[in-house]
């Protein structure tokens, strides 16, 4: 855990304590000070507490590891330790490409106004079926909504390698075409392998050294 | 403040004693989903993640609902 996250769990415990004493002093509240008191550890400060804990607590849930504390999402982390490069996610990940405490989440929000917190609701969905759904087998989940190229050209638009390379530009418009999303960047023939979870069984494993 | 006399520490008026339950039950509720709240952060895990929101904010923010309600109406009628 960070520094902000242990001086704002800190600030949490702290605040926790002044209510506490008020549930137990309530005739404090009988004079001034008390009142004073009781207006700040009643209302201004679990505010802030909670305003703080609840950013806290969306930024956890943008960490890989939180994506992965799902039994079912096992396979989609494992498949980013692929030793094949053509794995795209796994050529990201494994060359920090993307943030690697944050990878699902840096291909699978949407770069959008409102994209962090679609995310977090589709997040919500996603628990609603792991708690009181039935959970699909790993090979047959697909996404809710078909992968926009906006999400690699969040970071893709502009690059050296991407604008110049001669398969983007083979023929007239095809960038063009890309770049709005008319051609898929992982349509069949270009970048068409990501997590294929369920070949995984045949995929042999980079290895970091120690 | 004309209602303050109602509060005087030497005549704790059974009005006293209602506004004081009300704390102590704003205090309870609040420091309950605090405690909620921090024990949540123990694990990096959609469950954590869910205690924090159904659990610790409601218990928050219903503690702090109880409090604001009781100063409300604590105060001094307009005259
Ligand atoms: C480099 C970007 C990238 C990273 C990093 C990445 N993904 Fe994906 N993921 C994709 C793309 C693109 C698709 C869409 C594949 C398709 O529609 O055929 C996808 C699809 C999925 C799917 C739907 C099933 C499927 O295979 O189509 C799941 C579930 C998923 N990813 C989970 C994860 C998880 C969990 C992580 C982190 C451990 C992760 N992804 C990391 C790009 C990425
Ligand atoms: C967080 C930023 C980021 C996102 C999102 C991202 N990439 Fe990348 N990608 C990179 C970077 C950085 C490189 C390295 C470029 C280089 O080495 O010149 C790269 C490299 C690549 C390469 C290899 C290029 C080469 O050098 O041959 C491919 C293919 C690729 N990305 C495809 C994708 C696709 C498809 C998506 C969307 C599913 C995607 N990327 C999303 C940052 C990103």
């Amino acid at each position: 855990m960070n520094i902000p996250v242990w001086l704002g769990l800190a600030f949490t415990a702290l605040v926790a304590v002044l209510t506490a004493l008020l549930a137990f002093k309530s005739e404090l509240t009988r004079q001034a000070p008390g009142r004073v008191l009781a207006f700040l550890a009643l209302f201004i400060l679990p505010v802030m507490a909670s305003w703080g804990g609840f950013s806290a607590q969306m930024g956890r849930a943008e960490s890989t590891r939180f994506c992965l504390s799902c039994h079912v999402m096992n396979d989609f982390g494992r498949s980013l330790m692929v030793d094949d490069p053509s794995f795209t996610p796994a050529r990201h990940y494994q060359n920090h490409l993307v943030p690697v405490d944050h990878a699902c989440y840096t291909c699978h929000t949407t770069y959008t106004l409102f994209g962090p917190l679609d995310a977090k609701l589709e997040g919500l969905h996603h628990m609603y079926v792991q708690y009181l759904g039935t959970i699909p087998k790993p090979a047959a989940i697909r996404l809710y909504h078909p992968y926009n190229n906006r999400e690699c050209l969040h970071c893709h638009a502009g690059m050296r390698a991407f604008m110049d390379e001669p398969n983007h530009n083979k023929k007239p418009g095809l960038m063009a075409s890309i770049l709005d999303n008319r051609v898929s960047c992982i349509s069949s023939g270009c970048h068409d392998t990501m997590h294929d979870v369920k070949d995984l069984q045949y995929a042999s494993f980079w290895k970091p050294k120690p | 403040m004309p209602a303050s006399g109602n509060l005087n520490p030497n005549t704790p008026a059974p009005r006293n004693h209602l506004i004081e339950r009300r704390i102590r039950l704003a205090g309870t509720l609040v420091a309950a989903g605090l405690v909620v709240q921090l024990v949540s952060f123990l694990w990096i895990h959609p469950l954590a993640f869910m205690a924090f929101l159904l659990i610790g904010l409601p218990l928050v923010a219903l503690g702090i609902l109880v409090y604001l309600l009781t100063i409300l109406k604590a105060s001094p009628p307009a005259p």
